[in-house]
């Protein structure tokens, strides 16, 4: 097994003085965001206002001119939806030092804790090219952006892995339409088996539909494949449990493209990002860091990527 | 005015062309799916072709170090060029193969008990592709039930069965699927008769 056993409590013992020392940058960096948002906020509600009532006050006595009040309401949701902006803003401008500094100390020691060898580039991302190669998404996109990258070799298994947030934005102004293709955690590792074609859950060009023998595994996932003899060789019935399995811990889609694995597992939260309402010195947000390394790092253990004894790939 | 003997036979002969293009995408349909069959058994021939390919040279490999299995690998290589021999029944020839996968699992179990032969990097090799092998033809074992199956289901269901039957399609067996023991880990306390 490649994981090494993570103590928790010895860890954040360890790291004590610097988490103080990035709580103190936290609570530095959250004061003049929020601080700065809610001039903005309540100064744009109460002009909102002030241009709302100030007609009728003029007016008074006279045939009254009531508020227009559902142009009163769009104006505060949209005063209300610039505030949201410019708090990620102003946070990203003051937080700056913060993640960078708990990114490069924090996450890579937790990530130290759990294997050995990982490299770490809190910037860096999967490149677009094998996002696009790995044939998981048809739609195109104009907006590519991700982060912490980790690549480390566990036991026979090399893997990849960073955050992902792909996106299409069309037209401008009030005729912008964002379309979301991938917002989570793009995982590539080397497969246990050889092989020379494609397969993927999702429909791609020149892939035909092919029914696995396994009811469960059919109602996940749909498997298209440009050979279907080679697809039953890689998901032997073995596999497409742990598959089963695995899909009961997180939400994803695969492909086997040329010896590697992709896997896109669709997060609703940030990966390994610092706290930014929640204290730094809380037990349970390392136990959310940790749980979410953990599912990263043990898929190689659940689809049991290590057991090579088949041909050129066995060892 | 139209006379409504016309509107009847046009209607008819409507109800004729959409039958007959319901009739023709099933024909196709079950056309397919017997392609489909016959093309995943000239697969299995393929993996099973490369089998009998790898045993001469693994048996030469393993012959020096396990004396004491002579009789099983003598065995082996009698059922393979008897398996190899494509004038045979189809069924007949399937039991050989059958056979053999079960008594090169025997010999695989074997392997434990002689350390040197474990060693040797030509055998593990040798080992890797027939696992490799294995794996592939119980992969178009598997798929070839899967296709199958859709034309059994196809021959059966209505109305693609009256279609079937004017085709003289039959049903196709399935194989039962073993799994070779030594595939996955092998238990070694089972080899020593633990």
């Amino acid at each position: 097994m490649y994981l090494k056993e993570c103590d928790l409590d010895t860890l954040l013992a360890e790291l004590e003085p610097l988490l103080l020392e990035l709580e103190e940058k936290r609570i530095a960096a959250l004061w003049p965001s929020l601080g700065l948002t809610a001039l903005f906020c309540f100064g744009a509600l109460g002009f909102i206002l002030l241009v709302a009532v100030t007609p009728a006050f003029f007016l008074a006595g006279e045939s009254p001119v009531m508020v227009d009040s559902i142009g009163l309401w769009q104006a505060s949701i949209g005063v209300l939806v610039s505030s949201s902006a410019l708090f990620v803003f102003l946070w990203r401008f003051f937080s700056k030092d913060y993640v960078h500094v708990f990114k490069q100390n924090v996450i890579q020691k937790m990530i130290a804790s759990l294997v050995d060898g990982a490299l770490f580039w809190p910037s860096g991302h999967i490149e677009s090219v094998e996002f696009e190669q790995s044939l998981l998404f048809r739609d195109d996109f104009n907006r590519y952006e991700g982060d912490d990258l980790v690549e480390v070799m566990l036991d026979k298994t090399k893997v990849r892995f960073s955050e992902l947030h792909v996106k299409k934005v069309t037209g401008s102004g009030k005729n912008k339409e964002t379309i979301e293709i991938f917002d989570g955690l793009f995982f590539i590792a080397d497969f246990n088996k050889n092989f020379d074609f494609q397969l993927s859950t999702s429909d791609f060009h020149g892939g035909e539909r092919v029914e696995l023998d396994n009811p469960a595994f059919n109602d996940l996932f749909d498997i298209y494949t440009t050979d279907t003899v080679q697809a039953f060789y890689v998901l032997s019935p073995s596999f497409i449990e742990r598959l089963t399995l695995l899909a009961q811990k997180a939400d994803f889609t695969f492909s086997l493209i040329q010896g590697q694995l992709y896997i896109a597992i669709s997060m609703n939260k940030k990966l390994l990002e610092p706290t930014i309402f929640r204290s730094l010195l809380e037990f349970r947000v390392y136990e959310e860091y940790l749980d979410d390394l953990l599912l990263v790092f043990g898929i190689v253990e659940d689809l049991s990527l290590n057991t090579r004894i088949w041909g050129e790939k066995a060892s | 005015m139209i006379d409504v003997t016309w509107i009847f036979v046009l209607a008819l002969g409507f109800l004729a062309l959409v039958g007959l293009l319901i009739y023709f995408s099933i024909y196709n349909n079950l056309i397919a799916k017997r392609n489909q069959v016959e093309n995943i058994e000239s697969s299995i021939d393929v993996t099973l072709t490369k089998r009998h390919d790898l045993i001469p040279n693994l048996i030469g490999a393993v012959r020096a170090y396990m004396q004491h299995e002579s009789e099983t690998l003598t065995a082996i290589v009698d059922l393979r060029n008897r398996a190899a021999n494509h004038a045979l029944d189809p069924a007949e020839r399937m039991k050989l193969e059958d056979k053999l996968t079960s008594s090169l699992g025997k010999i695989m179990v074997s392997v434990e008990a002689y350390p040197e032969l474990k060693a040797s990097q030509n055998f593990l090799q040798l080992q890797a592709s027939l696992n490799e092998i294995e794996e592939q033809i119980s992969a178009a074992r598997r798929a070839f039930n899967a296709a199958v199956t859709a034309l059994n289901n196809a021959i059966e269901m209505f109305p693609s069965s009256l279609v079937a039957s004017g085709m003289n399609l039959e049903r196709r067996s399935v194989f039962e699927i073993a799994s070779p023991a030594y595939r996955e880990n092998v238990n070694v306390a089972s080899s020593f008769g633990l």
